[in-house]
């Protein structure tokens, strides 16, 4: 576009490749939905239009390289859109190969500005060029052949002509909105003046120009002046969606008619609202360019257009007739009226969805890091405050500390949920690898993602992508076994994954599921004997066995392939999510299916803790975690020789006390309390001296000295500077549930 | 306030007319018949719209096709001095005054 020059372009630049890749994500999506039924309507539009916005983009910002390829692209789709080619699932492999192409060029491009392409990328380019040309040729040779495409005497050159002359690619420099408007004549009677809502616009952007026009009015003495005989033309500068503007005039929608043409809209949409407007084509073709949404050559072009699409059917007396917006675009048989209605619609969601983007922004994450330490440093000086405050004895000191206390609870909350994103948009990225793996492997599987909804912390979430890659590519491998496989085993040919993510009590669970083969137990227990992991004889549960699979080097696939089965995974799977102070487990049935699930924090710098104190120290438990507070004297304790477990409502429950387990060194207290704690679905309670309550923590990391304490996640500063313990719950559930086991098995044999 | 026209001499030929009050859908039938009136005397055209108190886009109606029905008839019409709410009007409409 002419108008480039007008940007600080570096600027715009950014926005451009975050766009494009937005734009590459929607591109993508469309086509694993296509994949899925040839006939999306929806996607197919929504495909085209965002090969065809990269295009025009990418055009502006002087990236040849890119504009050359998605035009090519945008032609074979245009194709498609207008049923002249059909989709297939190779056609549709070909345009995922386009859509990584582009990725790679836009990446390469990324910071560099267009610089020229390394031997393999113009290679790809050009095998992929070939590709599109084949298919745009073959479209184009079958309409032939039918008989009904226009009498083409060289098939190329038709090609050639259709890649310049298409007229779907000729589109208006100006950067502004065009805004029509015509009134109902009995507007002023009703009480409404136009003129509150077209100000209005100013508060939304800006109105760059206006044209009034009278359309009906043939001499000032005949009018009546109750009536409204206008009409406005507004040239409107804004960034901002469709529908706030439509929304402008929701109020008026009754009694005006309000045509909206966006900022470098496709001639075409021009030359139908020249067509549908009351005025003669050639008067309000004047005025458009008079206001500048055209320009000469863009007006000449319109006129000549709107010869060749309406000059056949209609005689120049039914020139100025009305017509619906579309109606023009079904008799042209470019589309028809569902796709249309489709197409419409789907425009206008995308339009909202840009608009939620667009209420957005976006913030370098370092900068949200930095508040989140400083409200850690507030929620400590707090805490001091507060252990000041009740040590003066002054009541309304107190007051005011405890509401500052609960604002600072809020901002606190408020914060750290800035940092929580929706898991679902990370989930889709894994339906292209599902798909490329199984078509690898020559697999029949569909993903199913559930609960993408649920929301985890940034940071979690870019740590958590490579450990669920592994998974899912094992799920493909491993987990599911072929078309024959399967339907020799009774199942249904087509294998399913399943993502799915949800809460639970202090954590975030997500699940990697297969209905798969299963894991062989015979097979680990083989190879573990083998690998000396466990000795001959050795009973072990399931879910030992199991664990095994996170053991490093151990792997049972028979077949090494280029996805999985080298061994190393599972256990760098299982150090990553460990070390974001998660846990993961695996259920597997054999010839059922398997499940992996990875338990995850809330939070990571910043939880609601519960204090207890043991002796002389404090320790805080994670909240989350904590289920409930028993009193328990001390003899329910002590009667106990062999195994820690006591009676919770029915339920047995191992627990062991935090005294003896610290070797506290003090008066024991009287009575002794249990906390009840619960972490990826195992609970186990540990004794107290003293129950303190909720505290706000900030998880201060322990230094180097500390890095091999076991029991502790890290240490927090209490209000009056002492430091307390924050307990790795999970670990200590985990050491309770074993060694607490082992003493119940101990007991079991030797009774 | 209804609108009034008061006659006033002009400049090198021109007629000049003041125009005070309400121009809008309310003295919208006044407002057409003082500027039919206007028109009907000879000449280019001065209008001073200094002492319009309220307008609406009715009011504003009738001043554009004035000038248009004054255009059609060979003659130029000069909105001048216009007042406030009639500046911010005319502006946001992107009619010429002066």
């Amino acid at each position: 576009m002419a108008t480039g020059d007008k940007f600080d372009l570096t600027e715009a630049m950014g926005i451009f490749f975050t766009e494009s890749r937005e734009m590459l994500e929607t591109f993508e999506g469309c086509l694993l939905n296509l994949e899925k039924d040839f006939s999306d309507e929806e996607s197919i539009h929504a495909l085209f239009r965002a090969a065809h916005t990269i295009k025009g983009s990418s055009g502006m910002f002087g990236f040849e390289e890119i504009e050359r390829f998605t035009h090519a692209v945008e032609n074979l789709l245009d194709l498609v859109r207008k049923k002249e080619l059909s989709l297939g699932s190779e056609l549709i492999s070909v345009l995922l190969d386009c859509h990584d192409y582009i990725s790679q060029i836009i990446n390469l491009f990324d910071g560099k500005g267009e610089v020229k392409l390394p031997d393999g990328l113009a290679l790809k380019r050009d095998m992929l060029m070939e590709e599109l040309k084949k298919y745009i040729e073959g479209a184009k040779a079958g309409l032939d052949a039918a008989g009904e495409a226009r009498p083409s005497p060289g098939a190329l050159e038709e090609e050639e002509s259709v890649m310049s002359a298409d007229p779907g690619d000729e589109f208006v420099a100006s950067p502004y909105w065009h805004i029509s408007l015509r009134f109902k004549q009995s507007i002023f009677v009703d009480g409404l003046d136009p003129q509150s809502f077209i100000s209005y616009l100013n508060e939304i952007g800006k109105i760059e120009q206006v044209m009034v026009l009278a359309h009906d009015v043939t001499s000032f003495g005949d009018i009546d002046p109750e009536l409204c005989y206008l009409g406005f033309e507004i040239v409107f500068n804004a960034q901002t969606a469709k529908e706030t503007i439509e929304n402008v005039f929701d109020f008026l929608s009754e009694d005006c008619e309000l045509r909206i043409l966006p900022p470098g809209s496709n001639i075409r949409e021009y030359v139908t609202l020249i067509n549908e407007l009351p005025e003669k084509p050639m008067h309000i073709g004047e005025i458009l360019r008079e206001i500048g949404s055209l320009t000469e050559t863009e007006l000449r072009r319109a006129l000549s257009l709107q010869e060749e699409m309406f000059g056949e059917k209609l005689s120049p007396d039914q020139y100025e007739s009305k017509k619906p917006i579309g109606e023009i675009m079904v008799q042209e048989k470019m589309v028809q009226r569902p796709v249309l209605d489709a197409a419409l619609e789907k425009q206008k969601d995308i339009k909202k969805n840009e608009e939620l983007k667009k209420k957005s922004i976006r913030v370098d994450a370092f900068k949200l890091d930095n508040l989140i330490n400083l409200i850690g440093e507030l929620v400590i000086t707090g805490a001091n405050v507060k252990q000041l405050a009740e040590g003066s004895g002054n009541s309304e000191l107190n007051e005011a500390v405890s509401t500052m206390s609960r604002l600072i609870e809020d901002v606190r909350d408020s914060t750290m949920n800035i940092r929580m994103v929706q898991i679902g948009e990370t989930f889709k990225r894994y339906e292209r690898i599902v798909r490329d793996l199984s078509k690898e492997r020559g697999k029949n599987i569909e993903l199913v993602i559930s609960g993408g909804e649920t929301e985890l912390d940034k940071t979690l979430i870019e740590k958590i992508s490579d450990p669920m890659m592994h998974l899912i590519r094992n799920a493909v491998d491993h987990g599911i076994g072929t078309q024959e496989e399967r339907t020799a085993q009774g199942k249904p040919a087509k294998g399913t994954i399943y993502l799915n993510s949800y809460n639970e009590t202090g954590s975030i669970v997500i699940e990697v599921s297969d209905d798969g083969n299963g894991l062989n137990k015979r097979k680990i227990y083989d190879k573990a004997l083998q690998q000396g992991l466990i000795a001959e004889g050795q009973t072990v549960t399931d879910e030992e066995l199991f664990r095994l699979i996170f053991a490093p080097g151990f792997s049972t696939a028979e077949k090494v392939t280029n996805i999985s089965g080298r061994g190393v995974g599972m256990d760098v799977v299982k150090k990553n999510i460990e070390s974001l102070r998660g846990q993961i487990e695996l259920e597997s049935v054999e010839g059922e299916g398997t499940t992996v699930r990875i338990h995850l924090p809330l939070t990571l710098a910043i939880i609601d803790g519960f204090m207890v104190q043991v002796g002389k120290s404090y320790y805080i438990l994670p909240l989350d975690m904590v289920v409930e507070c028993n009193e328990i004297t001390e003899q329910e304790i002590e009667g106990k020789d062999a195994g820690n477990f006591m009676n919770l409502r029915g339920e047995v429950l191992p627990f062991m006390s935090l005294r003896e387990f610290f070797n506290e060194e003090s008066e024991k207290a009287t009575r002794s309390n249990i906390v009840v704690t619960e972490y990826g679905r195992k609970k186990a309670g540990f004794g107290v001296d003293r129950p303190i309550g909720e505290f706000q923590t900030v998880i201060k990391p322990m230094g180097k000295i500390f890095k091999n304490l076991k029991w502790a996640s890290g240490a927090t500063i209490l209000g009056t500077g002492d430091v307390a313990m924050i307990l790795d719950v999970p670990m200590l559930i985990q050491y309770v549930q074993e060694t607490q086991g082992a003493k119940k098995a101990a007991v079991q044999e030797t009774v | 306030m209804k609108i009034q026209a008061k006659q006033q001499k002009g400049d090198s030929g021109r007629t000049k007319y003041v125009l005070s009050g309400e121009a809008t859908i309310y003295s919208a039938v006044d407002l057409r018949q003082s500027l039919a009136d206007i028109l009907s005397s000879p000449g280019d055209i001065d209008l001073d719209l200094g002492g319009i108190e309220k307008i609406d886009t009715a009011g504003f109606q009738l001043f554009h096709l004035m000038g248009r029905e004054a255009g059609r008839l060979g003659r130029t019409i000069s909105f001048m001095n216009l007042s406030n709410e009639a500046k911010r009007l005319f502006d946001l409409y992107c009619e010429d005054h002066q």
